[in-house]
């Protein structure tokens, strides 16, 4: 029995550990950049900084250096860049905890295909972090920009990403499984976000820059990249964006303005709201899409004289409303049909769930079909609130009590 | 038979046959007036001295000499006592009896006589000391044998409640009581524990634990399968589901058997607070059962085989805390599992005067020093810590020191494979466990196998109107209990 127990603990503990590794041990990579130089990748990664203040005494708290250290190579394929990094980092890069990836516009347009093998491939990544495009500068320059509010940049740019989709609406988080899974999707592309870099960013890589009010460079989220399939056709603006969002869904909550005289505007927060997508073929056998949007809206801001106690006053704003929301759906359509032809709003998608066999046969000419296809879009938003008061500031006369 | 018969003899018999002949059931018979008369008394209820004091010695007086015609009525209005009760059925006989009173039965008379001469059991009783009482009864049992055994008769006034005496030890002759309830217990069991009991070989015994020892057949498990305990309320309640009380003299702990995974996270003052707030508490003591046993292992897993588990705000944190401690992770929380178990185990022998030092010299080392110095990080005392508080809610020392051994054979799982290891133990862990009987019941009765009935009972209390002890009975005795509830 002891000699059958010795055997079979030598069994266990002679054998070494499988995959072990210390914490303390990994440089953890919290945002990967991909850019293609000359043919071969350029390869940025954000590292976080787990380094403890001075040597002696033993406190938790973070080091005076910058919480973030980027490492910046070149390789002839991702992994080859990112193993050559430990010639410059101590600890080897652990990839488990990417939350995003950027890239910038030049891979974007010649296609997401070429760099998402290793990412997929890869046993450490998880599939959910998000991608993005910086557009103006190099995507690696993206990484070194310092956090003003989150500890982490790429916290920091996550937490933005997924607060400017839920209150506003002009850019919507996409993760590199969902990208992928929208390239091979039949009858829809994807879109990603992109953001500008602004400011000095030489400045913006010091840790003096984040002691100031006014921050010297920042990463600003613009609007959403138009695919077709894994290649950048071009870029949507704010509204345009918002009008991708509200198409498709992606929006919590936003504010449209829109002109309620000739020069002052209002504006409307949605708070709750259903987009309705048909697509019908018509007699002549092409496609007809309907949009209707449906929901509740917040009065909450007027700047000009309505009369918001009358009926006549309510239903002129709230129609008012309605026409701008249209108004901007229908521009999205027109930019994505006319000058990227891509079917980002998924109008093919429903016909290959709900149409299968009119998809089948018009699928190969689909680009065609989307460019000259006929939509209508019908707003029917609700004001269900008109704030804390009822007519205007300016609108309010002296007889009123 | 209710009312009692005209011959004494009799109505002895038969009390005697109820109670089946208990060691502390004292008769005494003597002859007035032609007349056979009989005093009964529970010796371990009623206060001996009174007894002789006052009523033996009015019977030593001449009342033979008395006129009085009627005895009984004579007897029955001089005899110079506090309390004197007329009885006329049997049955109150017993509970006068059970409740400390002694009887006199006079033949040819259909009525009896109790007298008060209840024994003060709460004289030195003290309040116990390793299970704290908040809301239940504070008395404790003590080196008392007869004040033990009456602290449960206290409890359960009734001929249901049977006692089976033997006495242990070649030298010692120390005296064994086992307590049960005659309806609810599986007799098989009591025979069998009776009987080996009784053939037990040794010199001296000191404590309810050797007996079990000696009865057992596989010492080999790392969970007891009795537990010992000091409160007289918590043996009654577990008399009342089937079990079996161990008495031992001079010793303040009484050992109960069978015991399941399920009482020992149960506590009886959960029946004293609402059953929503006992349901609270009850989960509150499952969830600190698994976090002792599992924390450390879990940390060790989570940083050194599967980062991808840390959140990555969490991520940061550790690693920074992490860096510059030149140990491994496992060796770092061996050597806190090691330093806390030492000073546990030397303020549980040291003597009171030392607790003070003691108390500061292990805040200071276990938090303070220890991570200044750069031996250990601050995230593994905070580890330590929770599964060391944790480990505390389990009152039953021979319970814990189960629960510490299987902590490290987890660490060392997952010290080997990380969160594989830990589902390797767990597989060990779950079947050796599923392994244990206790006295025939299977430690994980209610679990498996299954009753739902007790699993819901043992987690969340019942809130039906209804004594939910009857439920758990069947975990001793399914066959006698099965149908009750289904």
């Amino acid at each position: 029995m002891t000699k059958k127990m010795i055997i079979l603990l030598n069994l266990i503990l002679l054998t070494g550990c499988w995959n072990y590794r210390e914490l303390n041990d990994l440089a953890i990579v919290s945002a990967l950049s991909i850019e293609i130089v000359e043919d071969e990748f350029l390869i940025g990664a954000q590292i976080m900084n787990a380094q403890k203040s001075g040597t002696s005494n033993g406190s938790a708290e973070a080091s005076s250096n910058t919480p973030v250290i980027v490492y910046k190579f070149k390789g002839k394929s991702i992994h080859e860049a990112l193993r050559k990094m430990t010639t410059e980092s101590p600890k080897n890069l652990y990839l488990g905890h990417i939350s995003m990836i950027m890239i910038d516009d030049k891979v974007a347009k010649e296609g997401f295909k070429d760099v998402a093998d290793f990412l997929i491939r890869d046993h450490e990544t998880r599939k959910q972090f998000k991608v993005m495009i910086i557009r103006n500068k190099s995507a690696n320059q993206g990484l070194t920009i310092l956090s003003h509010l989150e500890a982490l940049p790429s916290q920091e740019n996550l937490d933005i990403l997924n607060t400017a989709s839920n209150y506003y609406g002009n850019v919507t988080s996409v993760s590199f499984d969902e990208f992928l899974s929208f390239i091979y999707a039949e009858g829809v592309e994807p879109v990603m976000p992109y953001a500008d870099l602004e400011g000095d960013i030489d400045e913006g890589m010091k840790k003096e820059s984040t002691e100031q009010t006014v921050p010297k460079s920042f990463l600003r989220f613009k609007g959403l990249g138009v695919f077709k399939q894994d290649k950048l056709v071009g870029y949507f603006n704010d509204l345009e964006s918002l009008a991708y969002n509200l198409i498709v869904g992606n929006v919590k909550s936003t504010i449209i303005p829109f002109k309620c005289d000739t020069e002052s505007y209002a504006s409307i927060e949605i708070v709750r709201y259903e987009p309705n997508l048909k697509v019908e073929i018509k007699n002549n056998n092409k496609p007809f899409v309907k949009i209707n949007i449906t929901g509740d809206t917040h009065q909450s801001e007027i700047n000009c004289d309505i009369d918001m106690e009358s009926l006549e006053g309510r239903n002129k704003i709230s129609k008012l409303a309605n026409d701008e929301v249209e108004k901007i759906i229908r521009s999205a359509i027109e930019i994505a049909k006319e000058k990227y032809t891509s079917d980002i709003f998924g109008f093919g998608r429903y016909l290959y769930r709900y149409n299968y066999k009119y998809w089948e046969e018009n699928k190969e000419n689909w680009d065609q079909l989307f460019k000259n296809i006929d939509y209508e879009v019908n707003s029917n938003l609700t004001l269900v609130k008109k704030g804390s008061t009822l007519n205007s500031v300016k609108g309010a006369t002296n007889n009123e009590k | 038979m209710v009312e009692i018969s005209k011959n004494a003899n009799d109505v002895v018999q038969y009390i005697k046959q109820t109670l089946d002949n208990p060691p502390d059931l004292i008769i005494k018979d003597f002859n007035i007036k032609k007349k056979k008369v009989f005093l009964l008394a529970i010796e371990t209820m009623a206060n001996s001295t009174y007894i002789s004091d006052f009523i033996l010695e009015y019977f030593s007086f001449d009342i033979e000499e008395k006129k009085e015609k009627n005895f009984f009525k004579f007897l029955y209005h001089n005899i110079p006592t506090f309390k004197t009760n007329k009885l006329s059925k049997v049955d109150e006989i017993i509970y006068n009896l059970l409740s400390g009173f002694t009887i006199i039965l006079i033949d040819g008379y259909q009525l009896a006589i109790s007298i008060e001469t209840k024994e003060k059991l709460n004289s030195d009783i003290v309040e116990t000391i390793n299970e704290r009482s908040t809301l239940g009864p504070k008395d404790g049992f003590t080196e008392n044998y007869q004040t033990n055994i009456g602290l449960i008769r206290k409890r359960l006034k009734t001929s249901d409640l049977k006692i089976k005496e033997a006495i242990i030890g070649k030298l010692g002759k120390s005296k064994v009581a086992m307590i049960y309830l005659d309806s609810f217990v599986k007799k098989e069991i009591v025979d069998e524990v009776y009987n080996k009991i009784k053939n037990i070989n040794i010199d001296v015994i000191f404590d309810v634990q050797q007996i079990i020892d000696l009865i057992t057949e596989n010492k080999k498990n790392t969970f007891p399968n009795y537990i010992s305990t000091e409160r007289p309320d918590n043996v009654s309640s577990l008399l009342l589901t089937g079990r079996i009380a161990i008495v031992l003299e001079n010793v303040s702990y009484v050992a109960i058997i069978p015991i399941t995974l399920l009482d020992i996270l149960q506590n009886v003052e959960d029946r004293y607070t609402r059953p929503i707030n006992a349901s609270f508490n009850r989960i509150i003591r499952f969830l600190a059962f698994l976090i002792t046993i599992l924390t450390p292992a879990i940390y060790v897993a989570m940083t050194t085989y599967n980062h991808e588990t840390i959140p990555p705000k969490l991520l940061v944190s550790f690693s920074t805390q992490r860096s510059g401690v030149p140990f491994a992770t496992i060796i770092e929380a061996l050597l806190m599992i090691i330093t806390f178990e030492i000073l546990k185990e030397t303020d549980a022998r040291s003597p009171n005067t030392f607790t003070n030092s003691l108390t500061i010299v292990g805040a200071l080392v276990l938090g303070e020093a220890a991570v200044n110095a750069g031996i250990v990080s601050p995230i593994m005392v905070i580890v330590i810590a929770i599964t060391s508080i944790s480990g505390l809610i389990i009152t039953y020392l021979d319970i814990a020191n189960g629960v510490r051994l299987w902590r490290l054979i987890f660490l060392l799982g997952s010290s080997l494979a990380g969160f594989m290891g830990i589902l390797i133990v767990g597989f060990i862990f779950i079947t050796n466990i599923s392994c244990i009987k206790s006295f025939g019941t299977p430690f994980l009765s209610g679990v498996a196998p299954y009753y739902k009935n007790i699993i819901e009972d043992s987690l969340l209390l019942s809130f039906k109107n209804k004594f939910t002890r009857m439920v758990q009975r069947k975990i001793i005795n399914p066959k006698k209990f099965g149908d009750e509830n289904d």
